[in-house]
């Protein structure tokens, strides 16, 4: 990650931007919207530190880190949205989240509450919510350090 | 299943990418070509790569046509991306770093 970093500091002309739009660190939520409210009713998780999701992108942080610290770029804007995938039955969200999400898990129980609450109200909504950040950053020329 | 039809993911690159007017963009890690779409149009040029090569041949036989005039595809890495030095205005790692 942090060679990719140093990669995209050097085709970049002096002007120009970085931008690193991805999942935070926090896990996404499996989430059913009700007339009540929203109810959250498990999480994405790991299937280890190795492969997963949230461990990945915890990693992403810390390169992004080092590369401000070697003095490859400069912060200059940040924001987070939630992203929202929307499914019709947990069946659909159970696919996507096999065969999508490497190293990613999502528990049996949760689904299967999340099937009862959607069966419970006409009309539920069904969701995978993830935490987005994106940030833009400068390149910083002065340091010209390297690996 | 439907990606983001709230809208914030288009919301939020249009804050952070305010102006792309005549700017070369490479986009790491386009996939499908999801994220292109949504400010392919306002950029001057775009090169975006993936290295599943499926996911390229997908977004090029979907393309839109408006887009296929100034949006390059390419299967590789930022590794295996051979561009010299200064080549880009903005380098986009889109849910890829």
């Amino acid at each position: 990650m942090v060679d990719a970093l140093q990669r995209a500091h050097r085709w970049l002309r002096p002007t120009g931007y970085l931008v690193d739009v991805r999942p935070t660190a926090e896990p996404a939520h499996l989430e059913v919207l009700l007339a009540a409210g929203i109810v959250s009713v498990g999480r994405v998780s790991d299937v280890n530190d190795l492969v997963g999701p949230n461990a990945r992108h915890a990693r992403a942080d810390v390169a992004l880190a080092a590369a401000v610290a070697r003095g490859w770029f400069v912060r200059e804007e940040h924001c987070e949205f939630s992203f929202h995938r929307h499914a019709d039955t947990v069946e659909e969200i159970r696919d996507h989240i096999r065969g999508k999400w490497m190293g990613a898990a999502l528990d049996e129980q949760s689904l299967q509450r999340a099937a009862a609450l959607q069966l419970s109200e006409a009309g539920a909504g069904l969701w995978v919510r993830e935490q987005v950040g994106i940030a833009r950053l400068g390149p910083c020329r002065k340091t010209g350090a390297t690996l | 299943m439907r990606l983001d039809p709230e809208g914030h993911e288009t919301a939020a690159l249009h804050q952070l990418l305010p102006d792309l007017r005549g700017r070369r963009v490479l986009e790491v890690g386009c996939g499908d070509g999801r994220l292109t779409r949504r400010y392919a149009d306002r950029a001057g040029s775009v090169l975006a790569i993936d290295p599943d090569p499926a996911a390229i041949a997908a977004f090029s036989g979907e393309i839109p046509s408006t887009l296929r005039r100034h949006v390059e595809l390419r299967t590789g890495t930022i590794v295996t991306l051979g561009e010299p030095d200064g080549s880009f205005d903005v380098v986009l790692f889109a849910w890829s770093l």
